[in-house]
């Protein structure tokens, strides 16, 4: 599959599912998902560790054991901490976010949790898929996203923090009229 | 003939017994919201505007290699365009000429060939029908010569690297459909040595609204900024300690037919921090360039532009630098610098096209570019600040995509079908300023409706037959 193959995870041991640790990860995932869901921006950005990247690579259906389906440098999403703070602060401090006022209503369910241990022994790499519902204005119809997360998880004292993200989207068109929320 | 003639360049007659010209009134110059959902409007542009218009298909850098092809639209057409072994670049229609399956199955890829899947017949690149399986039983018959069993092949040229399609043979040559456009163009996209590349294929993202939301408002609203875009304001991205209190508004906007590009004046000393405190009379055009480079330049980059242009373009590129334009009736493009709040000028710069779907749904295609020999850092800078800007995460389209599906859906209520788009605010006549050096129609100052009204006289001509 070619999300794997393009991001080889490192050698690093598998965390088991068993272990305490693989627990307070996906405790840790899911509070964040919470924290979006509630948009609560300022509240996701506690959880955001400044020299983040995050990046959805754009993807294009290619022939069967081509190289990988994801573009290196074309991205939906191509943030950096500067830029991320400055959209979140658009969403947060100005009274014309249009995209997003009123705000959409989501849901992220985050499942199918992986974790292994990284060349660094504070960052864990982790995986998970996610399915993004978003519900805007009085529309019945769910935007809906689906895809697989690529996480570098930083241990900041107690908790976590997210060092780097990318979404591998199930799309190749993305059937959604803007990106303005999160995954 | 004489019949055939009169229905082609007549006013369409829908089936209400309602015309075009009757939804584009020009007297009072209102377009009837009717024409972006119409099923009939649409079906009727995509014979009339999309079959015949250039339009954007890909860069040519996505196929840099023989063989090489990416799948996309003309209209609502899906076409291959491909690389061929002599260099040139061909564009042929995804439909097999035998039953219709896609001939290619692939948005990108490498071929010499393309063979259907359903009966296995075989095409080249550029169309040409090579044979269908088991020759002895001569599955295509023998009622048509194979020259007439090809793929249907588009024209192809190129403009800055972009590459254009029109299945239109009568269309005129793409130069003379870009026409003086080109004086302004080449000033954000063919402007240095090297010439510039994308960083990859398009984001491609689906929009519920009428692919004319996109293209009547490319068409030269710069006036929206100030309202739907106002949080850039808010964020001091925009600054607005000047004394006028509408940011970026000054300059001059231009038009060829439809095709339009908008001029922002630099002088405007709230736009522009590097320029601020300086004396601009004084400074000639380099070195004001060098203090304040075209989006995606660094200064080192600015010597290359008394190159290829005379004084005249240079003087421009220094004091009202054109940014954003369109051409008809799909393609947007944006060369803007932007500043960042720790004050460092980065910029956004993008190509795209808006693709029809539906009646009420469109495909956004956004490249970004960057100058083939920016150094990587710039390059970063490009590719970050693009995508948080324009495209399917930047946070100042994301309020225009949030608006175009309310105007798609409104039309499609009786008494919103009635509702009209009104264009009433215009310069009111050229009002090119003497000394201006740029050819085509010019209206210099504040951004009004004259270059959008423009885009609906356009749009009639196509769709009332008079394309050419």
């Amino acid at each position: 599959m070619t999300v794997t193959d393009s991001t080889a995870p490192t050698t690093g041991r598998r965390v088991r599912a068993a272990e305490s640790l693989h627990g307070e990860i996906v405790e840790h995932l899911e509070d964040e998902a919470l924290l979006l869901d509630d948009n609560d921006l300022m509240g996701w950005l506690q959880t955001l560790a400044e020299d983040i990247v995050y990046r959805a690579p754009v993807r294009v259906t290619r022939e069967p054991g081509e190289r990988s389906q994801f573009e290196p440098e074309m991205a939906h999403f191509d943030e950096n901490g500067m830029t991320l703070f400055l959209k979140l602060m658009r969403m947060t401090q100005t009274s014309s976010a249009w995209a997003e006022n009123p705000a959409s209503r989501t849901r992220r369910i985050i499942s199918n949790v992986r974790v292994y241990e990284t060349e660094l022994p504070d960052e864990y790499r982790v995986e998970s898929s996610v399915l993004l519902l978003r519900s805007r204005y009085d529309d019945p119809n769910y935007d809906i996203l689906s895809g697989r997360r690529i996480d570098r998880l930083r241990r900041v004292d107690e908790s976590f923090k997210l060092a780097a993200r990318t979404i591998y989207f199930d799309q190749a068109t993305l059937g959604v009229q803007n990106l303005a929320v999160y995954l | 003939m004489a019949l055939d003639n009169l229905v082609r360049t007549s006013s369409p007659v829908l089936a209400d017994g309602t015309t075009i010209d009757d939804l584009v009134d020009v007297d009072y110059r209102e377009v009837s919201l009717r024409l972006l959902t119409d099923p009939e409007v649409y079906k009727l542009e995509l014979e009339r505007i999309f079959a015949k218009a250039w339009t954007v298909v890909a860069h040519e850098d996505e196929i840099p290699e023989p063989g090489d092809y990416v799948l996309r639209f003309v209209g609502q057409d899906e076409v291959i365009v491909s690389r061929a072994p002599d260099g040139s670049i061909t564009a042929v229609l995804n439909v097999c000429a035998h039953r219709a399956a896609k001939v290619c199955r692939y948005e990108a890829g490498n071929a010499n060939r393309f063979t259907c899947a359903y009966h296995n017949w075989t095409f080249r690149a550029d169309g040409a029908f090579l044979g269908s399986p088991i020759a002895r039983e001569t599955m295509h018959g023998t009622l048509r010569p194979k020259e007439e069993l090809g793929l249907q092949p588009a024209r192809v040229d190129l403009y800055a690297g972009m590459v254009f399609a029109t299945f239109d043979r009568e269309a005129p040559p793409l130069r003379e459909y870009l026409g003086p456009m080109t004086w302004y163009w080449d000033m954000m996209f063919d402007r240095s040595r090297s010439g510039l590349t994308v960083l990859g294929a398009p984001q491609r993202f689906s929009i519920k609204a009428n692919w004319k939301c996109a293209g009547e408002q490319f068409a030269g609203d710069i006036f929206h900024t100030l309202s739907l875009h106002k949080s850039m304001q808010e964020l001091q991205l925009i600054s607005t300690d000047g004394p006028v209190q509408e940011p970026a508004m000054a300059g001059l906007s231009a038009s060829h037919r439809a095709h339009f590009v908008r001029m922002f004046d630099l002088a405007e000393d709230h736009y522009i921090n590097a320029l601020k405190g300086r004396d601009l009379a004084a400074l000639p055009s380099l070195e004001r360039l060098r203090l304040s480079p075209p989006a995606g330049m660094t200064p080192e980059m600015v010597d290359e532009l008394a190159e290829r242009f005379e004084p005249e373009r240079l003087k421009v590129l220094a004091e009202t630098p054109p940014q954003v334009g369109s051409l008809f009736p799909n393609v947007g493009a944006l060369a803007m610098p932007f500043p960042m709040p720790d004050g460092t000028v980065s910029a956004f710069f993008s190509w795209r096209v808006w693709v029809p779907k539906s009646p009420e749904t469109f495909e956004l295609f956004s490249w970004t570019l960057v100058e083939r020999d920016a150094p990587q850092e710039l390059r970063d800078q490009m590719r970050i600040m693009t995508a948080a800007t324009f495209g399917t995460s930047g946070f100042v389209e994301a309020d225009d995509t949030d608006v175009w599906p309310q105007m798609t859906k409104a039309s499609l209520g009786a008494l919103g079908a009635k509702q009209k788009l009104r264009y009433q605010a215009v310069t009111g006549g050229e009002t090119k300023p003497e000394a201006w050096a740029g050819p085509g129609d010019v209206y210099c100052g504040f951004p009004k409706d004259d270059t959008q009204w423009n885009f609906w006289l356009e749009y009639r001509e196509f769709m009332n037959g008079r394309a050419w």
